[in-house]
């Protein structure tokens, strides 16, 4: 259990680096775009870039955003709760987060086979998705793996004496 | 079961989960998704999540997002709200109230910047709310300022939920960005006008500061110079149609970055913890956003919209009444829920029904904005006036409550002003577009 919490909480936080620094190359790549178009020679498939890298920054940092508890959520009736009951609310309402992940992953898997066997690529500079695709599932895969560690807890929670 | 019926269930399984604590994405991401596979087929709604999930994280419509938090979050770090507030104070802090009224001044300059109104509260109230207290200021006049004040977050551009409900129904950011900037000023105005009225009524709350000389006064307005030349520049930008939104953002993040920079206001440190506050905010915006995607489209193939709106239009009610009680339930909805989550759970819900009565989007976008926004002010979940109290814990927050409160009336009147003079809000967008 240490082990497997420890495993999710250093994936999580890796690929919350390098959410962010999709973030600072967003900045950077149409930034630089927007001055070289004032000089009449923008950079090609900007475009493109920013949404593969925007992409990368959502899906990445899914993960650590539900360890530190940064996605949204009411808990306005659940905090009145006994501290069981709420163990068991929670464990509830994580088993269907694992649940909604666990198909993200899968599918998005296999949607990404699917664009690697279509050869699809960006209009521009004819890159291949898939390999953004294939990222997003792996960073769901790691937001399936931080839910479970926190369900497991929740679950120890429940049934303890 | 009619599909109606499998989405007024799905509705009602929805608000379940989101009062059991289920992250507001996740929740409208699973409902939308359980939904669709049973009423359209399990294929179907196999494959509908992982396209709209690839497809909302990799949209340019989305990629605005990330941006505009992080030129809020780096000006955050980077001090220019004490700037602006230093230049505010030397312009008003003569006056009876006049540094409750620097805080309104302030604020809206920050606003200006960051698209936020828990980063402008949270960055205001730390710098404004001990001066207030040197200077023997009611307590309650200057946390209820600060947290008021940084509602006006919202409304002047950038604005991060006009960014999402404009990509959420369609409509122009840049028209929405231009929608909010009157609309943001008069409220700055109502503010102003309630600060200086609660002075009349009890001068001792607000203590007069030292005169100034005219020289000082025009001195300190280079300190609001970077904020005017970046908030041009940025918005100045999209509403030529030289920038995209997303670009505006991004070259906003850069410039705020270069100053304080230059300015060495900024450090790796404080880099790295607004990027990491940026990463976690914009994933967080992300994930409702496509939650509200998919669910939307759950909600496509129940009709639910289209046989409200219909059954709505039918309704033997004026247009306006209707709209009385859309406004309704944002109110009641803004005070149990984070605005943004708001929104977005109840768009693809009622934007149908907004279209079919004839209102304008834009003008509902801001007005809606403004609504479920004075939930942060209000019990039980203020968000700001909770940020207020974690800054300064020595008052209590009933006291930051009632302090709030007459600001609170501010931002009702301002409401029922631009709800009965729609001009207010639509004067600009229609100039520039």
């Amino acid at each position: 259990m240490n082990i497997l919490e420890q495993i999710s909480t250093r994936l999580s936080v890796w690929f919350y680096y390098i959410a962010g620094a999709a973030i600072v190359i967003m900045m950077l790549m149409t930034t630089t775009d927007v001055v070289l178009r004032f000089f009449g020679c923008p950079i090609a498939g900007t475009y493109e870039l920013v949404c593969f890298f925007a992409s990368i920054a959502a899906s990445f940092a899914i993960a650590h955003s539900f360890v530190t508890k940064g996605h949204v959520a009411v808990d306005l009736l659940v905090r009145l709760l006994p501290l069981r009951l709420q163990a068991l609310v929670d464990s509830i309402t994580n088993s269907l987060s694992l649940f909604l992940f666990g198909c993200i992953t899968w599918q998005c898997w296999l949607y990404a086979g699917e664009l690697k066997s279509n050869a699809e690529v960006s209009l521009t500079l004819q890159l291949p998705f898939y390999p953004f695709v294939y990222g997003v599932a792996v960073a769901s895969g790691i937001a399936s793996l931080v839910i479970l560690v926190e369900l497991i807890e929740k679950i120890q929670k429940v049934v303890q004496k | 079961m009619s599909v109606t019926t499998i989405g007024i269930i799905g509705i009602v399984i929805l608000v379940i989960l989101l009062f059991s604590k289920m992250p507001v994405g996740f929740a409208m991401a699973l409902v939308g998704f359980v939904g669709f596979c049973y009423v359209v087929n399990i294929n179907a709604g196999l494959s509908l999540i992982s396209r709209d999930i690839w497809e909302s994280f990799s949209s340019y419509g989305l990629t605005v997002i990330p941006l505009f938090v992080f030129m809020g979050q780096i000006a955050f770090q980077a001090g220019i709200s004490r700037r602006l507030y230093d230049a505010a104070y030397i312009m008003f802090g003569a006056r009876r109230g006049g540094l409750a009224m620097a805080t309104v001044g302030a604020c809206a300059g920050f606003s200006a910047i960051c698209g936020s109104t828990n980063a402008t509260a949270a960055t205001m109230a730390s710098v404004t709310v001990p001066e207030m207290k040197r200077y023997n200021y009611d307590m309650g006049l200057a946390t209820g300022t600060v947290a008021a004040a940084g509602s006006l977050g919202i409304l002047i551009p950038p604005s991060i939920i006009l960014i999402v409900y404009g990509i959420l129904t369609e409509q122009s950011i840049g028209q929405l960005f231009a929608a909010g900037i009157i609309p943001g000023i008069l409220l700055g105005f109502l503010f102003l006008l309630t600060i200086y009225i609660r002075t009349l009524i009890s001068p001792n709350i607000a203590p007069a500061g030292e005169p100034r000389s005219l020289q000082e006064k025009l001195k300190s307005l280079v300190g609001v110079g970077e904020t005017l030349v970046l908030f041009i520049l940025v918005m100045g930008g999209i509403f030529l149609g030289f920038f995209t939104p997303t670009e505006a953002g991004a070259v906003g993040a850069f410039l705020v970055l270069l100053i304080s920079l230059v300015r060495r206001q900024m450090n790796w440190k404080r880099f790295l913890q607004s990027l990491a506050d940026t990463t976690r905010i914009s994933c967080m915006v992300m994930i409702i956003v496509t939650g509200a995607i998919i669910f939307g489209h759950f909600m496509a193939v129940t009709r639910i919209p289209y046989t409200l709106a219909a059954w709505v239009t039918a309704l033997p009610f004026p247009a306006y009444f209707v709209m009385g009680i859309i406004i309704l339930i944002y109110l009641f909805g803004g005070c149990f829920m984070d605005a943004l989550a708001m929104i977005m759970l109840t768009i693809p819900i009622l934007y149908p029904v907004i279209q079919h009565l004839g209102f304008d989007p834009i003008w509902f976008g801001v007005v809606i904005v403004l609504i479920t926004e004075m939930g942060v002010v209000t019990p039980p979940v203020g968000v700001n006036v909770y940020i207020v109290h974690g800054t300064v814990p020595e008052v209590p927050l009933e006291k930051i409550f009632r302090g709030v409160f007459p600001m609170l009336l501010a931002i009702i009147l301002c409401n029922i002003l631009l709800i009965f003079f729609p001009e207010i809000v639509l004067y600009l967008p229609n100039l520039l577009y």
